[in-house]
């Protein structure tokens, strides 16, 4: 399948969504990594990246209600879909597969 | 004071808008904002800035997939979404295929046109003169104590070139002369430059063809050769590589080609050759101009190429010192060489104002073909206002809408851009064949006119589609959805723009009917013109005396026999000899004692009066022993003879209250007044003396019966067998005055095609909007005439309609024009630039075309059934 693999940022981004209370759209997200990985990525890559996951099936969007705050202008609003829970736990399982390795040899 | 809001760098906020993104522009725009406020409270504005100069180059930078763009409700403008535009587009404009392609043909003739006229303009003003880096070249002007002339001795010439070490001096003589086929034929008048022999290489004269001329070529008595232009080798000498090696003739004499110049070169001059010819040999052909050997006296212009680095300050005090210590022995009185300057070799002086003029009139013909497209536009948006509505509504931005709107009309116009590039090809011929551009000069379009084209063509684009666009897309929501596509002719801001159009075309097109009619009237009043004496039937030859070989009264003694022998010859009805000719070009002037009157002085045989036809009023001619001698007596012409006698009579008195240089001469004729050009103050005021006994200065003149070309020849052959070393040179005293008329027919025909074409489109575009108006007020006219109305007065209140900012537009036009034609005075030879009659006669036929225009639709819609009218809607 085309599109499996997934790119390190972008499984930054998918990953801040999940982590992200819904609804999470691109502000936050990059908010998000900035906070936890102290990286001030540019929005364009942030906006690249939720394309990409999107296209890859990993995300779902939808345009959110037009809020006062944001001058009555809609936004696009990313759920994690089961794909991309699925992705993120297969991910999360090679990790730890290898941490394990690594501390057994340690 | 509140601290003002930093903000996001204005320059990356611009970027922002080049970008495109679609529908998704205002959240992305809303992100970078929060982020960017975000960013000044925790890290400071410097940092702040600095991340959103990133972030938007990011969005440059990170491209979005592709698939996506074809799924999903965001979607930016695409090639699909521009096919379907375009299929509204067409689908709309195949109603009206015959509007549709009068207004593209109509764009694209105009734009041929502009091209066309922008390539001569080009090539007369604009382009630089035909030369490798043409501001090192220069003309050099001899100053004298009193004064500056750019003629040279020949010996000058070769000791400054000698001298100089700051530039390279090279010696040109322009001369014009037929080049013929044969040695018998007549040829045609051509410009040739006798040129130096260092004159190629010193201003970079390549050649296409052959050779450039050489020093080895300029050498007295050397081989007669010479270089013709590559236009004049394409147009008149058929084109072929064959061409080296021809020969032509020059008076008769054969001289070989041997190089054809590239297309860009002129020399040091604007207007280039059609032949160079080296001076050396060239005085065996043209006994006026030399002897070319050191020490010679014999007038040279010269011109000069600066040498690498050297200033035009530098070389030009070079050589005013070196002309001042030559101190040359003068010919003729001649005033000593004080020094020298330097003129520019590109002296077309100010050229700005008839490249203001004639881009005006093309800025017109553009202006009324865009305004056809920007209705035909209109008319396109007032009929997709539901479509358009929609769109608005699904959620399309604004910008979309324009865009799609701008989008069709750049189409539009890109396509006639292209097809009125193709017709430039034809069109090109057209003018050129109107304003007799010399073949020399090189019109072929460069790089200058296709970008001006191109240009023409995006901003017809953008123009035309502007306005309707920005109408389209103001008006609110609502408007456009409750709008009936129906009733959407009568909305008032289109209505409005749709009447501004019609009144603008009106102006437009009633200001270049003007200019046009204003040409018209001055040519016919040229033509018209009595220029006092009938040209048809009259030769002149210059025989050509070569400079110093004939003695005064060998001369007087030559002329005998020649016009014995040509008055012998069938078909010569009379001959005499005259030394100014009627419109040759030369004349003498005298300034008369009284205040600023001119008189001109010519010098004739006695039968001169008879020849040229021109009536005596009273007393005689001269006759032949006071010719012979010279004898102090003189007839004066028409305004001579009012002006110092009033209506006493001058015969009998002498000239001295004209002249204390003609005191002692006596009054015995008065001749009728001829004029010397076209215009109205042309007329000669002129005394004429005999010849007397040096007759070298005479030329014949030569009446005939029959058509006088048929003449020239046996009259060339009959000079010739007296003394075959001499060049006669024949010409016709109707083609120095169609040379004139020329000038005059040439700039009536260009504004009659401007006019004609500002005509066409104007119809075009009322006959369009009336139509369309007409066609969206169907309904009313059904209610009209279902109450009453009869046919006869909706055709008067929809033609009064239609008419009423044609009228408003003609009215704003005449204005101007009557404010703007004065610049155009020198070129109307005495018709007033507001002469009633042309303004007048233009306004009629652009009121009546304009009527016709909007009748023909009128009377279409009125004539169906009412009943049938309103049950259609």
């Amino acid at each position: 399948m085309r599109g499996d693999h997934l790119g390190e940022f972008e499984e930054l981004t998918l990953l801040s969504v999940r982590a992200l209370p819904p609804p999470a759209y691109a502000l936050p997200v990059q908010r998000f990594i900035h906070r936890t990985t102290g990286r001030d990525v540019a929005l364009g890559a942030v906006y690249a990246a939720l394309d990409r996951l999107e296209q890859k099936g990993l995300v779902h969007s939808s345009i959110g209600q037009a809020t006062p705050e944001r001058g009555g202008k809609a936004k696009r609003l990313f759920a994690v879909s089961p794909a991309g829970t699925q992705m993120l736990r297969e991910l999360r399982g090679v990790r730890e597969r290898i941490w394990k390795r690594i501390e057994e040899r340690s | 004071m509140p601290q003002p809001r930093p903000a996001p760098p204005r320059a990356a906020r611009l970027l922002v808008r080049l970008r495109p993104l679609g529908e998704r522009r205002a959240e992305i725009e809303r992100d970078l904002q929060d982020l960017f406020e975000v960013r000044v409270q925790e890290h400071g504005e410097a940092y702040a800035r600095a991340h959103y100069w990133r972030d938007v180059l990011s969005l440059w930078r990170y491209r979005r997939p592709r698939r996506l763009l074809q799924v999903g409700p965001h979607r930016p403008m695409t090639a699909d979404m521009l096919k379907q535009d375009l299929t509204f587009a067409f689908r709309l404009f195949r109603r009206e295929p015959a509007i549709v392609a009068v207004t593209v043909g109509g764009l694209a003739l105009a734009i041929a046109v502009a091209t066309a006229v922008f390539s001569i303009v080009n090539a007369l003003a604009l382009r630089p003169i035909g030369l490798e880096d043409p501001t090192s070249a220069v003309r050099v002007w001899r100053e004298y104590r009193n004064g500056a002339s750019t003629q040279w001795t020949y010996n000058e010439y070769v000791r400054l070139r000698e001298a100089s070490r700051l530039s390279r001096v090279e010696a040109l003589i322009r001369e014009s002369a037929p080049v013929a086929a044969a040695p018998d034929d007549q040829g045609v008048s051509t410009d040739v430059h006798l040129v130096s022999g260092g004159y190629f290489s010193t201003f970079d004269g390549r050649v296409t063809l052959g050779r450039p001329l050489t020093e080895s070529d300029d050498v007295p008595g050397g081989p007669e050769v010479a270089v013709v232009n590559h236009g004049f080798w394409r147009r008149r000498l058929g084109g072929e590589p064959s061409v080296v090696g021809r020969v032509v003739y020059f008076f008769g004499r054969p001289v070989t080609i041997v190089g054809v110049a590239d297309r860009k070169f002129t020399g040091p001059v604007v207007e280039s050759a059609a032949f160079w010819l080296p001076l050396g040999s060239a005085q065996t052909l043209w006994s006026s101009v030399g002897p070319f050997h050191a020490g010679s006296t014999a007038p040279v212009s010269i011109t000069a190429r600066l040498a690498a680095g050297v200033s035009s300050q530098a070389a030009q005090s070079e050589l005013a010192a070196l002309a001042a210590s030559i101190a040359d022995p003068a010919p003729e009185k001649r005033p000593l060489t004080s020094g020298a300057k330097f003129a520019p070799a590109d002296n077309r002086g100010d050229t700005r104002m008839l490249v203001a003029v004639v881009m005006t009139a093309v800025a017109l013909v553009l202006l009324l073909a865009c305004v056809n497209v920007a209705n035909l536009l209109l008319a396109a948006a007032t009929t997709r206002r539901r479509e358009i509505g929609m769109r608005l509504a699904l959620g399309a931005g604004r910008r979309r809408v324009v865009r799609q709107l701008l989008t069709e009309s750049l189409l539009l116009s890109l396509t006639a851009g292209a097809l009125g590039l193709l017709a430039v090809v034809w069109v090109l011929p057209v003018i050129l064949s109107l304003v007799h551009v010399p073949e020399t000069m090189d019109v072929s379009p460069d790089a200058r006119v296709y970008s001006f084209a191109v240009l023409v063509a995006i901003i017809a684009g953008v123009g035309a589609g502007l306005a309707p666009a920005h109408a389209g897309s103001r008006s609110s929501l609502l408007a456009w959805l409750a709008s009936d596509t129906a009733h959407a002719g009568t909305q008032p801001r289109l209505r409005r723009l749709r009447s501004f159009f019609v009144a603008v075309q009106a102006a437009a097109s009633i200001m270049l009917l003007v200019v046009a009619a204003l040409l018209t009237r001055a040519e016919r009043h040229v033509m018209q013109r009595d220029v006092g004496f009938d040209v048809e039937r009259l030769a002149v030859v210059n025989p050509g005396f070569a400079r110093g070989r004939y003695a005064a009264g060998q001369s007087a003694q030559y002329w005998e026999t020649a016009l014995a022998r040509v008055k012998g010859l069938p078909g010569v009805e009379a001959a005499a000899l005259v030394e100014h000719p009627p419109f040759g070009g030369s004349t003498r002037t005298s300034r008369a004692r009284r205040g600023l009157f001119l008189v001109h002085l010519n010098r004739t045989s006695g039968d001169y009066f008879r020849t040229a036809g021109i009536p005596l009023f009273a007393g005689r001619s001269y006759t032949a022993a006071e010719h012979a001698i010279g004898a102090p007596v003189a007839v004066v012409s028409r305004s001579v003879a009012y002006e110092f006698w009033g209506s006493d009579s001058p015969l009998g008195h002498t000239l001295t209250r004209v002249s204390n240089a003609l005191s002692g001469v006596q009054v015995i004729g008065v001749a009728e007044d001829i004029a010397g050009g076209l215009t109205p103050d042309s007329t000669r005021p002129t005394i004429y003396q005999p010849l007397g006994p040096d007759q070298r200065v005479a030329a014949l003149i030569v009446r005939s019966r029959i058509d006088p070309a048929v003449v020239i020849a046996p009259v060339r052959a009959a000079l010739l067998s007296i003394d075959p070393t001499l060049a006669p040179n024949p010409w016709l005293v109707r083609n120095g005055l169609s040379l004139q008329m020329q000038r005059v027919q040439a700039l009536s025909a260009l504004g009659q095609l401007a006019g004609l074409l500002a005509l066409g489109l104007a119809v075009t575009g009322i006959f369009g909007v009336t139509a369309f108006v007409v066609s969206r007020r169907v309904p009313e006219i059904g209610i009209r005439m279902a109450l009453g109305a009869s046919r006869k007065d909706v055709t008067r209140l929809l033609t009064r309609d239609a008419l009423r900012p044609v009228i408003i537009g003609l009215a704003a036009g005449i204005l101007v024009a009557l404010l703007g034609t004065g610049v155009m005075a020198a070129v109307l030879h005495g018709i007033s630039p507001r002469d009633p009659l042309a303004i007048a006669g233009a306004a009629c036929v652009l009121l009546i075309a304009a009527y016709i225009a909007v009748l023909v639709p009128v009377r279409r819609a009125t004539r169906i059934n009412p009943a049938s009218l309103l049950r259609q809607h």
